[in-house]
């Protein structure tokens, strides 16, 4: 209780010998006004930097779009050979009337078959493989047929520098001969109606000599 | 005492059934380290190998081109796999290629099977037809190679199941190295082979496959792939390019044919001294 008491005296004594500072408004007055100054900006930015800026944001829009709006092939897709998956066709001409697709084939049942895009189950190409019989020898062929439009497959490497141009059947073909020991490997393509056909031929006869067989049994 | 004579066969049983479990876990598994620890040829193409796939295309200037050497079989055997229960197929797929090559002389090494036909020009083998006498023929030589033990064919076991393969049909086997280096073969000792009707094979770490070379509108364009996976592929020759430019050399390139040994039933080329090629053995065979 006597200790209580004490520390009352002590306190009150405290209270009894304090004196303000008289100048302690003005100092705390003077320390906001630093503070403000600090913190906000001294001049608001000059005109010509929004001018600026919205000149730059403009010229950003125009050429984004430009390049956009005029890139080439902007809806092209490529599939890696991955995202396709191969299915075997038993019957050629069931499949053709099943799907009810209008293309140019080989009527051929050897090795047929549909790749088909693994996410969508969408048919992306045709591959007939087959032997056929030269003028003195087998020839093997590989012709593929697109009917995705705006696809890209890893295939086309091998037909895009393709420079010999012939007509047939009114088709513009595009093509190339390889000579190896006894063959000659043709690759060609052309695009009929609304689908691209890629040819693949290995054979003992010349390059236009098999393009004129193979493209005529395809038309007739 | 009874009690304590029990106790102390227990215990000793325990502990030597302990001892032998451990040590055939222990020796079981330093045995299957020894079998992975060596090269399994595994890429079969479908699922783009065990591996990984890149495109190694590339262009060069040239408005002309020459085939300046080379030996090759006019329309070599070149099966695929459509038998989705095998896996990891190359080795059985250039046995079974090697396999219907010989065929040719040596009959019924594949039973029941014509694999090709006589033109004036010389003999052509048909493609693969998917016929059912092929396909038993390759599931047996998949067995023969135990490919689905160590998914894909050792070297080992790749040589083994082939001479096996042939023993059974009642032929022999004889094999000969046309191995140079990891990037190369010899192609002299590969003309002669060619030229005297025989194929070989090459077993690689890792190898590029060559799709097309195409020439034209002022450039040559090799269309190939490189692909880290062991891979196995029967070579029924080569063929040596020369491109000019301007009248000038501006390369020469060699090309193995091969037939890929992808589900697939590719035929391609293996480009000569690219570096990412790596040839672990390169072996003439002969079945008769």
């Amino acid at each position: 209780m006597e200790d209580k008491q004490d520390l009352f005296d002590k306190l009150m004594q405290m209270k009894d010998s304090y004196e303000p500072d008289p100048e302690l408004p003005e100092k705390v007055l003077q320390k906001i006004n630093q503070r403000e100054s600090t913190v906000a900006f001294r001049e608001p930015a000059p005109k010509w930097f929004w001018v600026a800026l919205a000149c730059l944001f403009a010229a950003t829009v125009i050429v984004y779009c430009s390049v956009y709006f005029t890139r080439p092939f902007s809806n092209i897709k490529i599939y890696s050979a991955e995202s396709l998956e191969m299915n075997e066709i038993d019957a050629m001409q069931n499949f053709v009337s099943q799907t009810k697709l209008n293309f140019l084939y080989f009527d051929n049942d050897e090795h047929n078959s549909v790749a088909l895009v693994r996410k969508t189950g969408e048919k992306a190409y045709i591959l007939q493989e087959f032997q056929g019989a030269g003028q003195s020898g087998f020839e093997y062929v590989k012709f593929r047929i697109v009917l995705l439009q705006n696809a890209q497959f890893e295939f086309y490497d091998v037909f895009t520098s393709l420079n010999d141009t012939t007509e047939l059947y009114g088709i513009d073909i595009q093509y190339t001969v390889l000579s190896r020991m006894n063959k000659n490997e043709v690759y060609a393509k052309f695009e009929y109606e609304k689908y691209s056909y890629f040819l693949e031929v290995r054979t003992n006869d010349s390059g236009t000599a098999v393009l004129e067989r193979y493209v005529g049994q395809l038309m007739n | 005492m009874k009690n304590a004579m029990l106790k102390l066969f227990v215990s000793i049983s325990a502990f030597a059934l302990c001892a032998i479990t451990l040590l055939s876990l222990l020796f079981g598994y330093r045995s299957v380290l020894a079998d992975t620890s060596k090269t399994v040829y595994r890429d079969d193409g479908s699922y783009r190998g065990t591996g990984t796939v890149t495109s190694a295309t590339y262009s060069f200037a040239c408005d002309d081109y020459k085939l300046i050497d080379g030996a090759e079989i006019s329309s070599p055997p070149s099966f695929g796999n459509t038998d989705h229960s095998m896996k990891n197929t190359c080795g059985p797929l250039a046995g079974l290629n090697i396999s219907a090559f010989y065929d040719r002389w040596c009959t019924e090494l594949i039973p029941d099977y014509t694999p090709g036909v006589m033109f004036p020009s010389g003999y052509e083998y048909y493609m693969d037809k998917r016929l059912t006498q092929t396909k038993q023929a390759l599931r047996n030589l998949y067995d023969l190679m135990e490919t689905e033990k160590y998914g894909g064919a050792t070297a080992e076991t790749f040589k083994s199941g082939l001479k096996a393969y042939a023993n059974n049909a009642g032929y022999s086997v004889s094999t000969s190295s046309f191995y140079s280096n990891r990037v190369s073969v010899n192609l002299n000792k590969l003309k002669t082979e060619i030229n005297s009707d025989k194929v070989g094979v090459i077993l690689c770490e890792r190898f590029d496959y060559v799709y097309g070379i195409v020439v034209g509108g002022g450039s040559a364009k090799i269309v190939k792939e490189h692909n880290d996976a062991p891979h196995i592929m029967m070579v029924t020759g080569y063929l040596t390019y020369q491109f000019y430019q301007n009248g000038a050399t501006v390369a020469t390139e060699t090309f193995l044919c091969v037939s890929s040994g992808f589900s697939s039933g590719d035929m391609g080329f293996v480009q000569l001294n690219d570096s990412f090629l790596a040839i672990d053995e390169a072996i003439i065979y002969s079945i008769y």
